[in-house]
C-alpha cells in the first residue's frame, strides 16, 4: 500500500482538514469591463440631473413634482451605487490583479489607482459633469494598462 | 505534533496539486528557523480562518516572504506583504497523489 493511499483510507475514515493553496476564484479571471461600465454609467446619471428640469413654481403641478423627484432620486441612487462598484472593481485590479512586477512596467500604477479611487468619492458627493468625465477618462487610461499587462502575460 | 491537510486550488503547482495530502510538523519551528525553500502551512494573512500552503522565498528577521509555485494563479506575498513567523504552523511535507510503481513520493 503507498502512502498516499494509506492516508487516502485515512482521510475516508476520519476526513482531513483543507489547507488552501490559496489562489482567487474564479482563478485569474480579471477584466476591466466592470469598472470602465460602472464609470460610464455614472457619467450618464450626471448627465441625466443635470437635464430634470426643476419643477414649475409659478404653474405648480404635484403629479409632475413628484414624477420629477422621483426620477431625481432614482438617478442619484444609481449614480451612488455604480460610483461605489468602480471604486470596488478598480481595488480588485489594484490589489489582486497587479503584482509589484508591474510597477517596473507602469511606475504610475499607484498613484493611478488612488487617484482613481479617489474620483469615485468626488462622483457620489457632488453632480458635477467634468469631476465624471475625469472619472471616466481615468477607469479608461487603467484599463489601458490592464490591457498591456495582461498582453504581456501572455507572450 | 503532526497535522496532515489535504490540498485546495491549484497556485502550489507543479510540486502540490489538489487533492495531494501534507504533513504538517508543528514542532518544525521551535528549534530551528524557517528556512527559503520550505513549503509551510500559515494562517491565513488575509484573516479568513483557513489555512494555506506556501513556499518561503526570502526572509527578513522573524518575517518571511512567502509566495505559491504557480505565480499566475497565487495570491501571496506579493498581495498581502511579509508574513510574521508567528503565523507559520510548520513545515509541510506533501504526499503525491501520483505515484510511482504504487509508492506515494513525499517531498
Amino acid at each position: 500500500m503507498s502512502l498516499f493511499s494509506l492516508f487516502l483510507s485515512l482521510h475516508k475514515l476520519f476526513p482531513a482538514k483543507a489547507v488552501f493553496a490559496h489562489c482567487d476564484i474564479p482563478c485569474g479571471i480579471y477584466t476591466a469591463e466592470p469598472a470602465r461600465t460602472a464609470a460610464k454609467t455614472v457619467v450618464r446619471m450626471v448627465e441625466l440631473i443635470e437635464k430634470l428640469e426643476p419643477p414649475n413654481f409659478a404653474n405648480f403641478n404635484a403629479e409632475t413634482a413628484k414624477s420629477k423627484a422621483n426620477s431625481l432620486v432614482r438617478y442619484i441612487a444609481v449614480k451612488e451605487e455604480h460610483a461605489q462598484l468602480c471604486k470596488r472593481e478598480l481595488l480588485i485590479l489594484w490589489t489582486d490583479y497587479f503584482k509589484p512586477e508591474h510597477l517596473t512596467m507602469f511606475p504610475q500604477l499607484h498613484d493611478m489607482f488612488w487617484k482613481a479611487a479617489k474620483l469615485c468619492s468626488k462622483a457620489k458627493q457632488e453632480v458635477n459633469m467634468e469631476a465624471a468625465k475625469v472619472l471616466q477618462e481615468a477607469v479608461e487610461e487603467i484599463a489601458e494598462i490592464f490591457a498591456k499587462a495582461q498582453a504581456g502575460q501572455k507572450k | 505534533m503532526f497535522s496532515w491537510f489535504v490540498v485546495k486550488e491549484q497556485s502550489m503547482e507543479p510540486s502540490c496539486r489538489e487533492g495531494d495530502f501534507v504533513v504538517v510538523n508543528r514542532m518544525s519551528y521551535l528549534f530551528s528557523r524557517p528556512k527559503v525553500g520550505q513549503l509551510v502551512v500559515l494562517k491565513d494573512p488575509e484573516g479568513s480562518s483557513r489555512l494555506v500552503l506556501k513556499r518561503i522565498t526570502a526572509a527578513k528577521g522573524s518575517f518571511f516572504w512567502v509566495e505559491g509555485d504557480n505565480k499566475d494563479k497565487s495570491i501571496d506575498s506579493r498581495s498581502f506583504g511579509w508574513v510574521s513567523s508567528k503565523t507559520l504552523l510548520g513545515q509541510a511535507k506533501v504526499i503525491h497523489k501520483t505515484s510511482l510503481l504504487g509508492r506515494s513520493i513525499m517531498s
